[in-house]
This record gives structure tokens, C-alpha cells and sequence, in this order.
């Protein structure tokens, strides 16, 4: 049995059948079907209720039947399938704003205005087509007593003019009340028509409108206004409406209807349900559903008594007070809310607009003979997740998300989800991805447009990103602590190696070598796919892992201790460093300002002073140069000289300073030091091969040769080389201008500019501990034997410095210790080890002992892209699989300090997600697909 | 006695002057009104370039064409450029350039004329003048509704009536919304003006019956009223000046007098009588602006101003078969609301190609396009044919005013208007050496002082 959409041809006729169930009935005249759409869900007939699994034969533009059995539908006809999209008819807007606000007309009684004037096709009408609009009422001049004509268009397709002349609309609130008075000069003013006052316009009352409004009855023909509304008053097809939101204003309206005769679409009415019930037949209304605001004069049960009063009418829906004429779907969820049954709300958007707007025969419903005009929604009409999928009009698709291709994120759906924060989400759930971020989560989440809506189905499961604690990916060639390691997977998407990890499940990587030593090898957990550097990476953390294993533990002990003597002296230096330059920060901002209010002032004195004080400058100017002249006759070197030598032999930087002579091209130094202030000086002989200061001398090793290069006034580059086997460079400043012949002397003060404390050298090989001990680091202590372990421990907790154990496969003993200091483990890449004559799982060892653990792929054989697949073999031997979970997801982000990026599927962290066939570890999933930072992971 | 006879000579020649002075000035006029050009190359916009060619203009017009041995009437002035092509000029079809204001503040004035705007000194003139463009369509703004009849005038003259080439080049209706005014309250303002004076005019037609009635019966009992005398204007008060619209009683005795002078612009464009310059930026103004025209059986007076955007409708004004004046850019961008997608078309090659009778016009507001030459040349480089653009600015525009016959060309019969320019017309770098407007010479570069001072930088 065929569900035809309404029925019969009844439902062409008028609103007396509103549902019956019936044979296939042939319509006589409509088109044969050339195309049928299949959805899952179709509210054909919105207060019919929907079909589910239905299809929607369409010929020639219109609807031709609803099916919902496939043996009905005539054989060899295409089928576009919609998928398990919602499909309603077209959204009708009952008013609109788009023929504009102000500016419509400045006459109050216009209704020779008509707003099919304002309808223009090539306008772009994307934006109303996309909120599922499909049928819009233009309104004319809204803020006049007498608007005009409206118009009933609609928003793409063929013939889309379906009203050029509708209804009157008249308002009577309190909208029009400041209407300015009319004036047009008349040009060329003369005696007969002479510039007169402007003329007052009517209404400053509800009283003066409907004083002028009765007037009309007679016609008046001299004004094209009265033409109109004569012609109006002739037209027996159209309508008035009028805009009434108080009971008076109901009132009112009502008794307009009834003295001109004419069928009345009431717009507002928020207070109809005061007025009675002598409203005249037939009385249509539009509801203005307050959307932000509340309205107590809707009474106690909301729209449901304004609704009651008018049931038979039926009532449109629109978005009232501040809401967007479009927001349709918002209006009918709206008024679900106040009270209204589903279906009347479905109704209220799409099929009593229609009537209201006289253009039922031609939409509102998906009934045979009407335009193939129908939204396919992500979900139900009234949904708050839901989001406009595709508009079809005529039986012509005129918008799609996928075509337009919005940015709107993902939406992924299946029936459970593993959040990595407690229990799983069962029964259903969904995530939203957007800007490479996890925006929600949870049984609904949004569906902003355009957002790809992925649906897995109910087997499905979705866990994060796991996390590879330590592989060796990417590691081949030169890569040593100095290296940015993050960016050698910028790119990564594209790149096959890493993109086939990324599709085994595996989303972040903390890649090393595994030659790690005693100063710790510094790395940073790298996203496996990834497009853009700055996405490449884990920002702001890293990870520290340092090799305790092998030798005897003193020696071990005591180069652990000097490794982090140095790295602590290193960021004691930094931290001195950063102290320092607060201080400078906050003083030089002091002097700043003392100098610019110095500067100011003087500038405050010069500009008072008039052309006087310029002819003083000019003559300070002159004497400036002058002095230049003059100096320009200091000797190049003779004086006090001050160095600084810096070099990797020389424990600290010393200072020297050398008093320089010279006559001619015989230069006498006498060097001396102020660190070494007992040593007594020491005089050489030097060239002067200006700008050349040059010393040579035969040692035991050979030609040791200092080359001081004067590049500047005051300023000398010195190299030193020491028979090849040292070569340094420093550079000398003249503190003191020595005596020189009859050369006047300047004596100048060394200008030396004020930069602040300036940083420590950066020394890679101790950044790894700075980092521990600014804690944004975690250490990974690889450790064999229980001494080591025992004293890695002591030594890393005596400097509360946060850090893991790994390299050992059982427990060494610990179990308790590690499990009551809360000292994780990151299993080695043999998860399975054999003791006792059994196969072992490593990491179940551990959990059953409580202790944290993390899981690595390391070097081992395969590759890192087989690390879920070893956790499945793992689980399948013991190890539980929320267990697995957590250790590959939140475990291993809590224990390596990446908890703010990675590890959880929770708001705000990175969109890194993995989508399974089913229970994630278990051998007959498969993984559907990957998403890294928000993106899918192509194939 | 001496006193007497200067008096009374001052006196005739006072009463005289009006009379003698038409007269003195087309003497002088005739005198300086013949020419003959003997040039290297005329590009005639026939399609045919002359080479070594000579043009004879005889009172105003050019009266003969023919090869370097052409015989001249022996009165006939002979300058000779062999180095120089004699080019029609170039023809801008549509501006409010020119005039003290581009529009009235009240929406409805037919009555205006830019006759009384037009500033003859004004640069704007002289500067079209060194470009090479010899007649101009002055009409008033778009910002109207009604807004007033055009003229079309030449860059030169001290009066408009000496600038004058064509008083009658039609009435501004614009059907795009004046500024801040919505579409639908544009259209009601034109309806209403066409409905009233409809009115006006029923209510007229009632009242001269009832004259008639009353003077019939009066005649009827003999008792006829006094003659009104002699009819100052007897054709003026001629019935019959109503020929628009459905008939209604008494509308053949309406005469010209007893419509309120304000009212004539008005009555003359919907009898027919004035070609209209329907001004239609957006697509949605020409489908308005056709139908509105059809709706008052004005379809072939209508010239249709578009913008860019005009391209969406390139078929619909085609087949109009009328002429169509692009204004503003060439360029039609549009942005996506969605995709934010950014297209952009070239509309003259889409209208033209489209069989659209194309004239292009400048936007005086930015100063490098501001040449029918740059812009005909754009449109050569974005796929136009070179005759289909140098028309565009030639001959489609004196076509559109309606004086196909008489201007855009160098042919027999048409007015002596031409350019002498040192290169091809649409070369840029192509510089204009003299001007001729009805055979007189009106610029000589040689003698253009401003333009002098521009390019050796003189200060005075």
C-alpha cells in the first residue's frame, strides 16, 4: 500500500482533508515522474507525520507522488539518494525584511507601492536559499500606515514570481506612529502651486489610522494611492493583511476586514486570544515567535491558546522581535518549546504560510501538482543539531553544503565514544571537529552548516589519538638536541611514510634515537600528519630521555650528578638572566620616561623661542663640526685598551687590557690584566701597518701571530692564532686616547649603548635540563638493573624533577614504589616477554601492580604504524583493552606532560580521533578513518 | 541734427538687433564653414580607410570625398597634413558632465532641460575637446526619477546654442532607485506621475465636453458667446495633443494649452515624442525598465543606460533591438555570499556579442579611463572586435541620439566633425593635432596654450 502525499486530488482542493490514507489515485494532468528522491526520513505532509524510508517522484518540476514501498515506484526510473538526510518541503517565510526596512516610500497610504517592484532575480540569494528558504513574502513599506501590495516570490527556480500583487499590508502598531510629514516642491514654484508647509500624514494614534482607514471606503481617484486601493478593493483574490500585535490593534483589524469585506491574514496577534472569537472567517494568522524575549502576554500556556483560538485557520510562524527573518527553523523549535505539537510547528513554516500567502496551490506541502521545492536536513526539522544539507527547488538542486564547501569542521557519529575521561559515551554519540580542535562532544553536538557529517553507524567506536611514547621514525640522519625535531614532520600529511602511520591509528610520536647518554637527548612529541610547521608539533613541551643503564652505578652516579650540576648551573644562569633583565626592564622604563619628559621640555623651550634660538642652533651646529675637524687628528691606537677573550680552553673570560704607543710604524705594548692584578705587566713589540696592529713571535710551537684590525674609531678586531693549533678573535675598545705628537687631545668617553642584560649562550646540550628544571619537560629514564632504577629515582627526586622509567621489561622489584610515587613506566616495544614458562604481557604486569604506563614502539621491527596492532595481539593476551586505551591515549598524554594538547577527545584539545569498525584492540575491527588535527588523514 | 540721426540709428539698430543678428552670424558662419583636408589616411567608420585621401565640407557638411587629385571649388581653403589620419572623433553618448548639478532635488521634472545647466566654459569641455571627442549627450543625473530632456552638444562654443548639435536628444527616466530609495518606491513615483497626469488630463477631457455642451446650447438658443478673438496660437490650441493611452470622453479636444505647461515633458514622452534614456544599473532596473517601456508602447524609444552588471540581461536587451549605453566600469565583479568567490566579467564583449548595439561611456570620476580611446582600446584587448569598439564610441552613440545620418562618420552628407590625430585612434600614445566641428577649425594643438604649459612645465 502507497502512501500518496495527501492522498488524493483533495489535497489540491483545499484544506477541508488534511490526511487520509489512500490507493495511488492518478491526478489527472500532472506530469510523468522523470526522477525520484530517496531519503530516509520524508515530512511530505508535515501534519501527516513523516514517512520513513520514502521516495519522491518528481516530473517536470513538480511532485508527482510520495512513495514509501519501493515496488510502487515505476520501473527504470533514476533514484537520487539523499542518504539518511530529513527531507520537508521548501520553508515558506510569511514576512520578510528583504525588500528592505526604510526608505519604501514616504507617502502613509501607499498602496500603489508594490514590492514585486523590490524582487530581484539577480540579487544574490544564497544566503536565504542555504537556511532552506525556498518561498518568501516581500513585504512592502513596513513602517507606513498602508504599506502596499505585497509580493509572494520565490527564491530560485523557473517561474518565480508566484503573487506579484498579494495582500494590502496595513499596520497599526505603534511602528508607523512617527510617519514624516509629505512634502515635494513644486517646480517652478508659482502662483497657482505655490511652495506650500509640508503636509501632515496620518497616524499619531491607533484612533487617527483608523479614521483614515475608513475613509478609504469611497475611493479617491485623484491620488494614485486611492486608484489602487480601489483596485485592491476589486480584487477579489487578495487579501489583507495587517500587523496587530495588542488586542485593540486585533480589534481593529478585525473590523477592517469586515468594512472592506476581505479575507484578513492577522500578522503578530500576540494578543488574539483577548479579543473574542468574533473574528470574521477564515482569519489567517502569522505568529511572531519571540525568540529572545519573553512574552507573558502570550498567557500561561504560550502560543498553544493563541494557536487554540485559531486552529481551524491555522497559524504561520515567524521569527519575531530580534530575530532574522530567516531563522524559520529557530521559530518552529521555538514554539515547540511554548507549547505547540511538533508537527503544527513543521506546519506553521512551511504549509500555513502558504495559505496565509494565498500560494497553497503552488507550495507548502509535498503534494501532487505542487513545485518539487524540499530541504534534505542533517537531522529532524526541529532538532537543535540540525543544519541545512541541500535545497532543492522545482526538482532542481539549487544549494548544497558539499558544493559550497563551508569550512563548518566535522561531525562524527557513532554509537560509542571513548572520551579518555571516564566511561565511555554508549548508545550514540557524536564529536565535532573545527579549526583543528575538538569543539564538543557528546550525545549531540553541533551541526553548524557546512559542517561534513560523518556517521559511522552504532558498531562503531571512537577513541582519540593514540600515542606513540617513543619511536624512531624520522631519526635517520644528523639529529642531535639542537634540532627542531618538531618540523620534520611539517608536511607529514603528505608524506607516505609518516601519512601510513597516521592511518594505523598512531597521531602523535615522540620520536628519538636510542643513543641517549648522561646529558639526555631533548624531543618533543611530533603530530604524524600534519600541513603546516606550526601544527607539526606538541608546542611548548618536551620530552628528556636519559640512558642510566650499563656500568657500574658509582661511576653513573656521579656523571648523572656533574651532567646536572651543569644543567643546573645553566638554568640558574637563566634564571639570573631573567631576573636581571626584569630589573633593567623596569628602571630603563624609568629613565625612558624621565628622558623623554627632559626632551620634551627642552623641545616645549626651543619651540618658544623664535628665530633667534634657530640661529643659535645653527651656529652650535658649526661648531660641532669643528670639533669633528679636530678630532679627526686623534692618533688611531695610541692609548688605554680594553678586551674581553673568551675561548673553550679558558675556564673564565679574561680581561686584559694594553696601553699602546707608537711612533711611526714601532708600536710599544704593555699588556696587562685587572683579574690578575699581582701579575706584573708585559711589554711586547709591535707593527703599526695602520689600520694593522700586527705582533708576531717564534715559540715552541711555532708562529704565534695577533692581528689587531682597527674598523672603527675607538674599535679593533684582534685574531690570534697560535701556530694553527688556536685560533680566537676579540674585540678591543679604546677606553683612554693616549698623547701623539702635537695632535690635540679629545679626550672622548667610550659611548657604550645600554641594551640590558643580554641573554646566556645557548648551549644545546644543556637545554634538555633547563627544560626539566623550568618544568616543561618530562625525563624518560632508561634504567636495567633495580640499583639503577633505585638511584635514578633518588637522584630525580631529590631535584623534583618530573620523570618515567623505561628499558626494563618486569618489575624489577619496584612495583610498589613506583606505584605509590606515581612514576610511570613506557613499556619497551616486546610487550610480550616470557618468564616462568608463560607468555607474559608486560604492561599488564604493571597495571595489575598499579603502576602508570605508556606504550612505545621504539625501534623494533615494523615500524611504529604496527604499535595498535601489538596492543590488539597484547589485549587478546591479557592486557585489558580500557587499559590499552588509556595507556595509548590519556595515560601516556598525563605521564609525558601533553595533557593540554593531546590524549582526551575534550573541548579545546587537538581534533585527533580515530574512528573504528568496532571495539577498538579488538582483531576484527578496523580503523575507518583517522583525523589529525581536525583533518582526515587521506589515504 | 547730428544728434538726432545717431539717436534715431541707435534706436533702429536697438530695434534691429535681434533680427540682424542671426543673420550676421550665419554669414559669418557660412563664410568659415567650408574646408577641404587633404590627409594621409581617413579611417571613415564605413569600414574603409582612405589613404591620401581628401575631404571637402561645404557649408557645415562634407559635401564631397575623393583621392589626392580631387578638384576644390576655388574658395575652398586647402590644408593639407600628409602625415596626418583624419578620424571621426569620438562620441560620448551619455553624461552629466558638464552641467552646474547633475539633478534636481524633486523626483518628478520633466519640465527641466540641461539646456539651462550646461556651463560652456566650463574645463570639462575644453578637455574633451584635446581628447578628440567632438559630440557629447548631455543629460541630466540618474539620481531622479523624471529627470529632465538632454542635448547634444559639441565641446566648443561660447553659448549652448552655439555648442548645440541636437537639441531633442530625449528625457532622463530612471528606473534604478534614486539614492536611499527603495525599488518599489521608485516605480510607485513613475506610476504615480504617469497615473496623475492621466487623471489630470480625464478630469480636462470632462470639462471641455461640458464647455462644448454649454456652448452648443447656448448656440442652440442663439445666445452665442462673445468671440474670443483671434487665437494667438491657433495650432497650440489645436485639439488632438493627446495621443497616449486608452481614450476616455473629451480626450481628442485637449490641446496643447490646456495642459499645465509642467505637464508637457511628461505628455511628450509618453505620445512618442521624446526618445527616453532609461537609466537601469542592475539587471533586475532593465527587465523593469523593458517592461515598463512595453507597458506605455515607448519600446522604440527607449536607449537603455546600464552598468557592468548589465551582462546577466545581455539577451533581453538584445532583443529589444534598441540601443544600449554602458556606463561606468567595464568591469562586473561579484562576490559570492557564501564561498566568498570572487568573479569578474567583462561586460561589453558579453552585450556585444549578444547582438547588443553597444555605446560606452566614461566614468569621469577616475581620471586614467576617463577616455573613450582607453576604453574601446580595453575592449579590443579583452576580445572585442576593433570595429565593434571603435563603433561603440563613434557611430552607436550618434545612432542612439538618433542622428545616424548625420554624425559618427566621414561620408558624404554627414556634418564636417572630424578629428586629425598623428596615429591610429585607439594607439594611446596617438596624440590629437586639430578639431573640426561643422568645418571650423575649433582646437589646434599648436595652440593650446594650457596644454603647452603642461608639457614644458612653464609656470606662466
Amino acid at each position: 500500500m502507497a502512501l500518496l502525499a495527501g492522498g488524493s486530488a483533495a489535497w489540491l482542493i483545499g484544506e477541508s482533508v488534511r490526511t487520509e490514507e489512500g490507493a495511488w489515485t492518478e491526478v489527472a494532468g500532472l506530469p510523468v515522474p522523470t526522477v525520484a528522491y530517496k531519503a530516509a526520513t520524508i515530512h511530505a505532509h508535515p501534519q501527516a507525520g513523516p514517512i520513513d524510508e520514502g521516495w519522491i517522484l518528481v516530473g517536470d518540476g513538480k511532485v508527482i507522488a510520495v512513495l514509501d514501498d519501493a515496488s510502487d515506484l515505476p520501473p527504470m526510473l533514476p533514484i537520487v539518494d539523499l542518504g539518511d538526510k530529513v527531507v520537508v518541503p521548501g520553508l515558506i517565510a510569511a514576512d520578510s525584511s528583504l525588500a528592505g526596512t526604510s526608505n519604501q516610500g514616504d507617502h502613509a497610504l501607499g498602496a500603489h507601492r508594490f514590492a514585486v517592484d523590490d524582487f530581484d532575480a539577480y540579487a544574490d540569494w544564497n544566503s536565504i536559499v542555504r537556511r532552506g528558504v525556498t518561498t518568501v513574502y516581500l513585504s512592502p513599506a513596513r513602517g507606513r500606515l498602508i504599506g502596499g501590495r505585497g509580493a509572494v516570490v520565490k527564491t530560485a527556480g523557473k517561474d518565480r514570481v508566484l503573487r506579484a500583487q498579494s495582500d494590502l499590508r496595513i499596520n497599526l502598531t505603534p511602528e508607523i506612529r512617527n510617519t514624516p510629514p509629505f512634502f515635494r516642491p513644486p517646480i517652478p514654484p508659482t502662483a497657482e502651486n505655490p511652495i506650500g508647509p509640508a503636509r501632515p500624514q496620518p497616524a499619531n494614534s491607533l484612533s487617527g489610522a483608523m479614521l483614515s482607514l475608513r475613509e478609504q471606503v469611497g475611493g479617491d481617484l485623484d491620488s494614485a494611492h486611492g486608484r489602487a486601493f480601489s483596485a485592491w478593493l476589486g480584487d477579489e483574490d487578495s487579501a489583507l493583511r495587517v500587523v496587530a500585535r495588542s488586542a485593540t490593534e486585533v480589534q481593529a483589524a478585525t473590523e477592517l476586514a469586515a468594512l472592506w469585506e476581505k479575507p484578513l491574514v492577522l500578522q503578530g496577534a500576540q494578543e488574539a486570544d483577548k479579543t473574542g472569537t468574533n473574528r470574521p472567517q477564515g482569519t489567517r494568522s502569522v505568529l511572531e515567535i519571540p525568540l529572545f524575549l519573553n512574552a507573558p502576554d502570550l498567557g500561561p500556556n504560550g502560543v498553544a491558546d493563541a494557536y487554540a483560538l485559531d486552529f481551524a485557520g491555522g497559524t504561520a510562524l515567524v521569527p519575531g522581535d530580534r530575530g532574522r527573518w530567516t531563522w524559520l527553523l529557530e521559530a518552529a523549535a521555538a514554539a515547540t518549546g511554548m507549547g505547540l505539537d511538533e508537527r503544527e510547528a513543521l506546519r506553521g513554516i512551511t504549509e500555513m504560510p502558504a495559505w496565509s500567502l494565498g500560494v497553497q496551490h503552488r507550495v507548502g506541502t509535498l503534494s501532487p501538482g505542487k513545485d518539487a521545492d524540499f530541504v534534505a536536513l542533517s537531522a529532524g526539522p526541529l532538532d537543535p543539531a540540525t543544519s541545512v544539507d541541500s535545497v532543492w527547488i522545482d526538482g532542481d538542486l539549487v544549494f548544497s553544503q558539499k558544493e559550497e564547501q563551508v569550512e563548518g569542521g566535522t561531525v562524527l557519529r557513532a554509537g560509542t565514544v571513548w572520551t579518555g575521561s571516564g566511561a565511555p559515551l554508549l548508545g550514540g554519540a557524536e564529536v565535532l571537529l573545527r579549526d583543528g580542535k575538538v569543539v564538543a562532544v557528546g550525545a549531540r553536538v553541533p551541526h553548524p552548516e557546512g559542517a561534513r557529517i560523518v556517521d559511522a553507524g552504532s558498531d562503531a567506536h571512537i577513541t582519540p589519538g593514540f600515542i606513540d611514547a617513543h619511536g624512531s621514525l624520522g631519526m635517520n640522519g644528523r639529529v642531535d638536541s639542537s634540532t627542531t625535531i618538531g618540523l620534520m614532520t611539517a608536511g607529514s600529511l603528505w608524506n607516505p611514510t609518516w601519512r601510513s602511520l597516521a592511518r594505523a591509528g598512531i597521531t602523535t610520536m615522540v620520536p628519538s634515537h636510542s643513543n641517549w647518554g648522561v646529558d639526555g637527548f631533548r624531543t618533543q612529541a611530533v603530530k604524524t600528519a600534519a600541513g603546516v610547521p606550526s601544527e607539526a608539533f606538541v608546542q611548548g613541551r618536551h620530552v628528556v630521555f636519559f640512558d642510566w643503564s650499563g656500568g657500574d652505578h658509582v661511576t653513573r652516579q656521579s656523571q648523572f650528578q656533574r651532567s646536572l650540576n651543569a644543567g643546573k648551573k645553566y638554568f640558574d644562569s637563566w634564571e639570573e638572566y631573567r631576573k636581571k633583565r626584569a630589573e633593567w626592564k623596569a628602571s630603563s622604563g624609568e629613565r625612558a620616561s624621565t628622558e623623554r619628559v627632559t626632551r620634551e621640555s627642552e623641545l616645549r623651550q626651543r619651540l618658544a623661542g623664535t628665530v633667534l634660538a634657530e640661529k643659535e642652533e645653527e651656529e652650535e651646529e658649526v661648531v660641532e663640526e669643528e670639533e669633528e675637524e679636530v678630532e679627526k687628528e686623534v692618533d688611531p691606537i695610541n692609548g688605554l685598551w680594553e678586551a674581553t677573550i673568551e675561548h673553550a680552553m679558558i675556564p673564565e673570560p679574561i680581561n686584559v687590557n694594553v696601553r699602546i704607543s707608537h711612533d711611526g710604524p714601532r708600536a710599544i705594548l704593555l699588556l696587562s690584566s685587572p683579574d690578575f692584578p699581582e701579575e706584573p705587566g708585559e711589554e711586547v713589540e709591535a707593527t703599526w701597518e695602520p689600520p694593522r696592529l700586527i705582533f708576531q713571535e717564534e715559540s715552541e710551537i711555532g708562529t704565534i701571530s695577533i692581528v689587531g684590525e682597527v674598523d672603527s674609531p675607538d674599535h679593533m678586531n684582534v685574531s690570534v692564532d697560535a701556530a694553527g693549533m688556536i685560533s680566537l678573535e676579540f674585540e678591543a675598545y679604546r677606553i683612554e686616547v693616549g698623547e701623539s705628537g702635537d695632535a690635540a687631545v679629545v679626550s672622548r668617553k667610550r659611548v657604550k649603548k645600554d641594551d640590558g642584560p643580554q641573554p646566556p649562550a645557548v648551549d644545546p646540550r644543556r637545554e634538555g635540563w633547563r627544560a626539566l628544571f623550568e618544568q616543561r619537560a618530562v625525563a624518560v629514564v632508561k634504567v636495567q638493573r633495580q640499583d639503577e632504577a633505585e638511584r635514578a629515582i633518588a637522584l630525580f627526586q631529590k631535584h623534583e624533577l618530573p620523570f618515567h622509567l623505561t628499558g626494563f621489561g618486569s618489575g624489577l622489584g619496584l612495583e610498589q614504589t613506583l606505584a605509590d610515587e606515581g612514576i610511570g613506566v613506557v613499556v619497551p616495544a616486546s610487550l610480550l616477554s616470557r618468564e616462568k614458562g608463560r607468555d607474559q604481557v608486560t604492561a599488564a604486569y604493571f597495571q595489575e601492580a598499579g603502576v602508570r604506563t605508556a606504550f612505545q614502539s621504539g625501534t623494533a621491527g615494523g615500524g611504529a604504524r604496527l604499535l595498535p596492532r601489538r596492543m590488539a595481539m597484547a589485549v587478546r593476551h591479557g592486557l585489558g583493552a580500557e587499559q590499552a586505551l588509556e595507556s595509548l591515549t590519556s595515560g601516556a598524554a598525563d605521564m609525558l606532560g601533553l595533557q593540554g594538547s593531546v590524549g582526551r577527545l575534550n573541548p579545546g584539545l587537538d581534533g585527533d580521533l580515530i574512528l573504528h569498525s568496532g571495539p577498538p584492540f579488538d582483531l576484527r575491527s578496523e580503523i575507518l578513518g583517522v583525523w589529525v588535527n581536525g583533518e582526515e588523514v587521506p589515504e | 541734427m547730428v544728434a538726432l540721426w545717431s539717436t534715431n540709428a541707435d534706436e533702429l539698430m536697438r530695434s534691429l538687433l535681434p533680427f540682424i543678428t542671426p543673420f550676421v552670424l550665419t554669414a559669418t558662419l557660412v563664410a568659415q564653414d567650408s574646408i577641404a583636408l587633404r590627409v594621409g589616411k581617413v579611417i571613415t567608420n564605413d569600414g574603409q580607410v582612405l589613404t591620401d585621401a581628401t575631404v571637402l565640407v561645404e557649408q557645415g557638411r562634407i559635401t564631397q570625398i575623393g583621392d589626392a587629385s580631387m578638384e576644390l571649388p576655388f574658395e575652398v581653403l586647402l590644408r593639407e597634413f600628409p602625415d596626418g589620419i583624419l578620424f571621426s572623433g569620438f562620441y560620448e553618448a551619455h553624461t552629466s558632465s558638464g552641467t552646474d548639478r547633475a539633478n534636481e532635488n524633486v523626483p518628478i521634472a520633466p519640465f527641466l532641460d540641461v539646456k539651462d545647466s550646461i556651463d560652456p566654459v566650463a574645463f570639462f569641455y575644453e578637455d574633451e575637446l584635446r581628447g578628440g571627442t567632438v559630440a557629447l549627450g548631455v543629460i541630466p543625473g540618474n539620481n531622479c526619477v523624471i529627470g529632465g530632456r538632454g542635448r547634444v552638444v559639441a565641446p566648443y562654443g561660447r553659448t549652448i546654442e552655439e555648442m548645440t548639435l541636437s537639441a531633442s536628444m530625449g528625457m532622463k527616466i530612471a528606473i534604478g532607485p534614486k539614492s536611499r530609495w527603495s525599488r518599489a518606491a521608485q516605480l510607485a513615483e513613475l506610476r504615480e506621475a504617469t497615473g496623475n497626469l492621466t487623471r489630470t488630463l480625464q478630469v480636462k477631457g470632462q470639462a471641455l465636453l461640458d464647455e462644448q455642451a454649454r456652448t452648443e446650447s447656448l448656440q442652440a438658443i442663439d445666445e452665442a458667446p462673445e468671440d474670443a478673438g483671434d487665437d494667438a496660437d491657433a495650432f497650440d490650441s489645436q485639439g488632438g495633443y493627446i495621443r497616449f493611452g486608452d481614450d476616455f470622453p473629451g480626450k481628442e479636444l485637449i490641446s496643447e494649452e490646456d495642459v499645465d505647461s509642467t505637464l508637457h515633458g511628461l505628455v511628450d514622452v509618453l505620445n512618442g515624442d521624446e526618445r527616453l534614456w532609461l537609466w537601469a544599473p542592475e539587471p533586475t532596473d532593465v527587465l523593469h525598465a523593458i517592461s515598463w517601456a512595453a507597458s506605455h508602447g515607448l519600446e522604440k524609444q527607449a536607449v537603455y543606460v546600464v552598468t557592468s552588471s548589465a551582462w546577466k540581461v545581455a539577451e533581453e536587451l538584445s532583443a529589444t533591438e534598441q540601443p544600449v549605453v554602458l556606463s561606468g566600469g567595464m568591469w562586473h565583479v561579484e562576490t559570492d555570499s557564501v564561498s566568498e568567490k570572487e568573479t569578474k566579467t567583462f561586460a561589453p564583449t558579453v552585450l556585444a556579442d549578444a547582438g547588443v548595439t553597444l555605446s560606452l561611456g566614461t566614468n569621469k570620476n577616475r581620471l586614467g579611463p576617463d577616455r573613450l580611446a582607453y576604453i574601446a582600446a580595453t575592449c579590443v584587448r579583452e576580445g572585442m572586435s576593433y570595429e565593434s569598439a571603435l563603433a561603440a564610441v563613434t557611430t552607436n552613440p550618434a545612432a542612439a541620439w538618433g542622428l545616424g545620418d548625420e554624425l559618427g562618420k566621414i561620408a558624404i552628407g554627414y556634418e564636417g566633425n572630424f578629428v586629425l590625430l598623428d596615429g591610429e585612434p585607439l594607439d594611446l600614445a596617438t596624440k590629437v593635432l586639430g578639431v573640426w566641428i561643422r568645418g571650423n577649425r575649433v582646437y589646434d594643438r599648436a595652440d593650446d596654450g594650457r596644454l603647452e604649459r603642461l608639457e614644458t612645465g612653464a609656470s606662466k
